[in-house]
């Protein structure tokens, strides 16, 4: 069964009295259980496609099935979908709130979605990447940048998502950050039946962590 | 023949907030002439901040000793405002990471690339006009006449890039220092520019210094590497030899890069703890 089956996306804006699309025809299908690349240059329209994928840009014209179900333009994602497709940002700084601590970051989704035991839960998730308890009580501030990416992806998978939409998850950290990110999504994807969709302009990495890609450029697949 | 640059025991520490002291380079001692060097390593390395000592722009409160800190026979330390500024632009050109945060937003391109023409040198309009216009071309830009009258936001990156280096280049300085000049580039036009870069120094007999966290580039550019761990040398050599270290951090560092040869595999990763037992 296919994850992601995108057919015709076309997405524009106005400009003036001029229509600039940024992505134009764009179709592809994504398996389950496949680690997905869209590589491209910056203004490609990569990261407009993949925030589309995740619901937040509601503003597109074409067709797009997640897990089966068809999901409608200018409406919300609700219900199930919320849990089962989580995103990770380029910049972690910006996607944590800077003056909760960790262990609020984290309880939060897990308390939206009314689950229980989150104390120990939180516990879970931090371990799951590499860290121990006691980091709970610090803020975002107090981190390295691959410790606030490490705390980013612990959670997106909190709530146990089906697909994970990675925007460019390594392009601010170093090189040698950048490996152990790496390797830690390529850990969890071992141990658990899961679907990335990674974004990248760097075709290393795509190459290093996809099975299969499509190259974006001017808001079409090109290759 | 006297070094282009020597450094010895070069020191950089900053007061922190509890009365202690943060060193961000220590015992750092390298010389160079007029050849590509290469200063590798993570961020917080103390590589960005070597590179601006020698242009004099590391932080006011950072306090900085060194034993011996010459460019082109000049002892920086004890430099007055006076002396940097006759230095900067003259000696010294730095071309930095972003240029849309380096370039003036409110000036056009041509008040850019003359400004350190102007500040240096007292020269006729004309002339100053044509070596403006002469800097442009040898950077590779299309149409230096039109482009003069536009301003940073007109330019793509990569065309405000070569802007940047056309300004460091027009006083013809004897040493140029460029920190992480392609990183805000997208990955094709990064091979374009430091190919410009590379060129255009090796034709006018210049030193380079490229500060780069990109060890594959400055294996492919630079006569040598100097690769620096938290504050310190802790490897160098020839940069093509960057490959084949026997150090474990510099080993490390070049063997965690992904690639489609690397798909399927975990990456190596930094045995920090072992790195720092090995200092």
């Amino acid at each position: 069964m296919n994850v992601i089956d995108v057919s015709g996306l076309d997405v524009s804006f106005r400009r003036g009295s001029d229509e600039v699309r940024v992505v134009d025809d764009v179709s592809f299908s994504v398996e389950r259980g496949e680690t997905f690349g869209l590589v491209g240059a910056s203004g490609s329209g990569k990261s407009t496609v993949l925030r589309i994928l995740a619901g937040l840009n509601p503003d597109w014209s074409g067709s797009l099935d997640l897990f089966g179900e068809p999901v409608r333009p200018h409406t919300r994602f609700t219900g199930e979908l919320r849990r089962r497709v989580q995103m990770v940002f380029q910049h972690p700084y910006g996607s944590l709130h800077p003056s909760h601590t960790i262990r609020r970051i984290l309880s939060e989704p897990l308390i939206v979605h009314h689950r229980p035991n989150v104390r120990e839960r939180v516990v879970e998730a931090l371990a799951q990447v590499g860290f121990g308890p006691e980091i709970a009580d610090r803020r975002p501030h107090q981190l390295s940048g691959g410790q606030r990416q490490r705390i980013g992806i612990a959670r997106a998978l909190l709530l146990d998502p089906d697909l994970l939409l990675l925007d460019e998850p390594t392009s601010a950290l170093d090189t040698s950050v950048q490996a152990e990110i790496l390797n830690l999504l390529t850990t969890i994807k071992q141990a658990r039946p899961i679907t990335y969709v990674l974004v990248s302009h760097d075709r290393d990495v795509i190459a290093h962590m996809c099975d299969r890609q499509v190259v974006m450029a001017g808001g079409r697949i090109v290759a | 023949m006297t070094d282009l640059v020597a450094v010895e025991n070069l020191a950089i520490s900053f007061p922190t907030a509890d009365g202690g002291r943060f060193e961000a380079v220590r015992n750092l001692s390298f010389a160079m002439g007029a050849e590509k060097l290469g200063i590798v390593g993570e961020s917080g390395s103390g590589k960005s901040l070597t590179a601006l000592t020698l242009s004099g722009l590391a932080p006011r409160s950072a306090i900085i000793t060194a034993d011996r800190l010459e460019v082109d026979g000049r002892d920086l330390r004890g430099f007055s405002p006076g002396d940097w500024a006759a230095y900067r632009g003259a000696t010294t050109g730095l071309v930095m990471q972003d240029p849309r945060s380096a370039l003036n937003p409110s000036l056009t391109i041509g008040r850019q690339v003359e400004e350190s023409l102007r500040y240096h040198h007292r020269l006729p309009a004309r002339e100053r006009r044509e070596r403006v216009l002469a800097g442009l071309d040898a950077v590779g830009l299309p149409d230096p006449k039109t482009l003069v009258g536009l301003y940073p936001h007109q330019l793509s990156g990569g065309m405000g890039q070569r802007v940047m280096i056309a300004a460091m280049l027009v006083n013809e300085p004897k040493l140029l220092i460029a920190d992480e000049p392609t990183s805000a580039l997208d990955e094709a036009l990064r091979e374009q520019v430091l190919e410009l870069l590379v060129g255009l120094v090796e034709s006018r007999g210049m030193g380079l210094i490229l500060i780069s966290h990109d060890l594959a580039q400055v294996a492919r550019h630079c006569d040598r590497a100097l690769v620096m761990y938290r504050g310190r040398l802790v490897d160098s050599g020839r940069a093509a030899d960057l490959p084949n270290s026997a150090n474990l951090y510099t080993s490390t560092l070049w063997a965690c890069r992904p690639s489609a040869a690397t798909h399927g595999h975990l990456l190596p990763t930094l045995d920090r703890a072992a790195i720092e037992a090995s200092l």
